[in-house]
């Protein structure tokens, strides 16, 4: 019914606008870590422009794939320009969980990493979404399965959205916009956006529990 | 001297009983069937042209190559040990620990009022404990040696006897992948960027890393390659370690070494032409008892605190020895740290029989590198290791290490939270460094035997070594890079006696030029400082190793034992 009712409002809200919409969503995300490149665990820093340029076809695809764009900056050098893709909250390999999948390239390198949302130890959400396991690789080498981060434990880098600290979780909060989006279906395209990645996590620890 | 016989007869009762209620769990492992090398007590003969006290590196090399020329046996105080027998939890390695109600321990540890010392205790001596590094010194430490052996490092003559010892511990070097490593590697890129005189060396190891997969080595013993558990300092559960008992030992036995457990010499005196060699033997499920029997020639290599506290027990039993016993003590200038909970997973806590947590990769071989310190005096040189806690110990360490230091922030507290929780294997345990520094000491500790009749080392004035501080400033700087914090030994804390801990005790029976400055010569002879040497009488392993060597020192045991059977055999 639940459903029923929200297509129902989201006809209403296209009709009421007469011209269709991509209704889009985009949010920054900062993280900081270290990882393994040419030989030495080098600290990264990631700033990540995520854009879902239509949020009902992110939403009808099972890995909910995102575009992303940003830059990662290796100890003190220059940040590097990076470009790729995000999957926010595909299902994990096995179906064991559910996993966010950064696959970014930059002129000299690529990098997978993978954040993996499965109870497995205690109450660790927080830790879940925000810890992001990965490898530095050169920008010709294949890509490496999720399952060999997420599973295998294959991975080198370690960064994390700082979730502790205000500044950091106050500017990801303050970055999410809609794209092309009339005003009036802003909140129902946030909604979606909510919607699902809650539905996602919940369905992986709450579910589990009743 | 206190060695109350009637004492040791009720400590030698007790033991006999704790000994049995001791023994470790059944066999669990997949490891391969052995065949064990020690021989029933009753097949021991009186008399031997030659007899061997001692089963480490230098015991089982003299073993292996005097195998032959004439009846040889040899004498090891612990009890031969099958992989899948070793302590693989707390409470088990608690009951290895050595003592008078233990005597068959696996874990030999010594506390001393400056110095403890920890060896391994059974067939194959401390291989069966250590972490197998086979690095050879800088050939320009041999100062304080007999010049036939200084000769030797600097001419090159006995890289022949290092390649030797190399081939029979079938060495390998483990890869780049390891956690651990690459978190070394990267800590002394850093120290070397700031300036300091480091590199990063991958080290070799008598590890079957990818030799055999469940085939015969070199001498038949079947051997399955190594998991990378991390366990190898509690005893390998899966037979992978190049112990002695899988080359050396085997060569020995098949060269016709007649091998016997269980026995402890206590001293050695002089019987006409011959060594009268006298022992207590604990055997299984039996009273110890006393005996003695007659060989021609006597290899003491029962390690520095053994091989010292032998003859020092003979020397109160009449026997005339230099001076110089008990002297020329090295704790190989060890130095115990742990870099607590960084920023960086290094995956240092082993996970034995089982599959590492699905949160932690393989760990390794306890020590895979060091950061190598440079200097234009060799006293001046040292290393710091990478090592790893084996899984007897994690649970526990797990729950303690918090207690010891303050989290720096959310993250650092978090890891310690996974820890006390102990249900992930990414907690601030595997967190951490193990470091092992290893340098230069002035070989000032003394070996004396205590109210019991066992070795201590004493060594007032040791932490303020030179290369304490040098070291401890290193393992810090190292430690801070990620954001962890050194952590030392709770020994090292003036609460708990500000003694300091070796796992490389050296010296006691030093090679010196005559009687005035050394117990043995360069072939290992007992000096008699009547004149000449003790016809017969050898010392053969750590204890004649006069200075610390700055590295680990088993290839170093190991060759000049090689050096010394040539000799013998020339």
């Amino acid at each position: 019914m639940n459903a029923v009712l929200r297509r129902l409002f989201a006809l209403l809200l296209c009709c009421a606008a007469g011209t269709p919409h991509a209704r889009g969503l985009l949010f920054d995300e900062e993280m900081r870590g270290h990882g393994y490149w040419d030989g030495e665990l080098r600290t990264l820093h990631f700033v990540l422009d995520v854009r879902i340029p239509d949020i009902d076809r992110w939403r009808a695809s099972p890995a909910h794939p995102a575009q992303v764009s940003g830059s990662l900056r290796l100890d003190a050098a220059a940040p590097q320009t990076l470009a790729g893709t995000l999957e926010i909250l595909a299902p994990a390999p096995n179906q064991d969980g559910r996993v966010l999948v950064y696959r970014l390239t930059a002129a000299n390198w690529r990098f997978l990493g993978a954040k993996l949302v499965r109870n497995d130890g205690g109450f660790d959400l927080i830790d879940d979404v925000t810890t992001l396991h990965g490898v530095l690789l050169p920008r010709t080498a294949a890509w490496p399965s999720v399952g060999s981060l997420v599973d295998d434990g294959q991975w080198s880098s370690e960064v994390q959205f700082e979730w502790w600290r205000p500044s950091i979780v106050l500017a990801f909060l303050d970055s999410f916009a809609t794209i092309d989006t009339p005003w009036y279906e802003v909140p129902w395209v946030k909604y979606v956006f909510i919607d699902t990645t809650f539905g996602a996590v919940a369905g992986e620890f709450l579910f589990d529990l009743l | 001297m206190d060695f109350d016989p009637d004492r040791r007869n009720f400590l030698a009762a007790a033991c006999a009983v704790a000994a049995g209620l001791c023994l470790p769990r059944g066999a669990q492992a997949a490891a391969p069937p052995r065949t064990p090398l020690s021989r029933p007590l009753e097949q021991l003969r009186s008399q031997y042209s030659t007899l061997v006290i001692g089963s480490g590196y230098g015991g089982s090399v003299m073993a292996a190559r005097l195998a032959g020329g004439g009846p040889l046996a040899l004498f090891e105080r612990g009890r031969e040990w099958l992989p899948q027998d070793f302590p693989d939890t707390g409470g088990a390695v608690v009951r290895e620990l050595r003592s008078d109600a233990a005597p068959l321990g696996l874990f030999d540890y010594r506390s001393g009022s400056d110095l403890d010392a920890l060896v391994g205790n059974g067939l194959g001596g401390t291989s069966l404990i250590n972490a197998n590094v086979v690095i050879a010194p800088d050939r320009d430490v041999f100062g304080a040696w007999p010049a036939a052996i200084r000769d030797a490092y600097q001419s090159g003559a006995m890289d022949v006897h290092e390649q030797r010892v190399r081939a029979m511990l079938a060495v390998e070097t483990a890869g780049a992948s390891l956690r651990k490593q690459q978190m070394h590697a990267s800590t002394t890129a850093r120290r070397r960027r700031a300036g300091a005189s480091v590199d990063f060396r991958r080290l070799d190891l008598a590890v079957n890393l990818s030799r055999y997969a469940g085939t015969a080595n070199a001498e038949g013993v079947v051997q399955t390659s190594c998991r990378l558990c991390g366990d190898c300092v509690s005893g390998c559960r899966t037979g992978a370690k190049n112990t002695l008992d899988v080359n050396y030992l085997r060569a020995a036995a098949r060269g016709g070494a007649e091998i016997y457990t269980r026995i402890e010499v206590g001293f050695v005196e002089r019987a006409g032409g011959l060594w009268r060699v006298h022992y207590v033997a604990r055997p299984a499920g039996a009273p110890p008892r006393r005996g003695s029997v007659l060989a021609a020639r006597v290899v003491v290599a029962a390690g520095a605190l053994g091989s010292s506290q032998i003859l020092l027990r003979s020397a109160a039993m009449g026997l005339v020895l230099p001076a110089a016993l008990g002297t020329r003590v090295s704790a190989n200038g060890d130095f115990l740290g742990l870099g607590y909970n960084s920023a960086v997973q290094t995956d240092t806590v082993g996970f034995g029989e089982g599959s590492p947590r699905f949160d932690q990769r393989q760990v390794g071989p306890t020590i895979t590198g060091a950061a190598q310190y440079a200097a234009a005096h060799p006293a001046q040189r040292f290393l710091i290791e990478e090592g790893a806690w084996p899984r007897a110990l994690a649970d526990a360490l797990r729950v303690l290490m918090p207690a010891t230091a303050s989290a720096p922030d959310v993250p650092a507290g978090q890891r310690e939270l996974r820890d006390i929780a102990g249900l992930r294997a990414n907690g601030a345990l595997n967190h951490s460094m193990v470091y092992l520094g290893i340098g230069h000491d002035s070989a000032g500790g003394r070996i004396a035997l205590d109210a019991t009749g066992q070795a201590r080392i004493r060594w007032p004035g040791l932490p303020a070594e030179p290369f304490v501080a040098r070291m401890r400033e290193e393992m810090r700087r190292h430690a801070a890079e990620f954001g962890a914090s050194l952590v030392e030994s709770p020994r090292a804390h003036p609460v708990f006696g500000a003694a300091l801990t070796t796992v490389h005790p050296l010296g006691g029976c030093p090679m010196g030029a005559d009687a005035g400055s050394g117990v043995v010569d360069a072939d290992g002879r007992v000096f008699d400082p009547r004149g000449g040497v003790h016809a017969g009488l050898y010392v053969t392993d750590g204890a004649v190793i006069p200075a610390s060597l700055g590295v680990n020192p088993l290839l170093t045991i190991a060759a000049l034992a090689e050096r010394m059977a040539a000799r013998m055999t020339a």
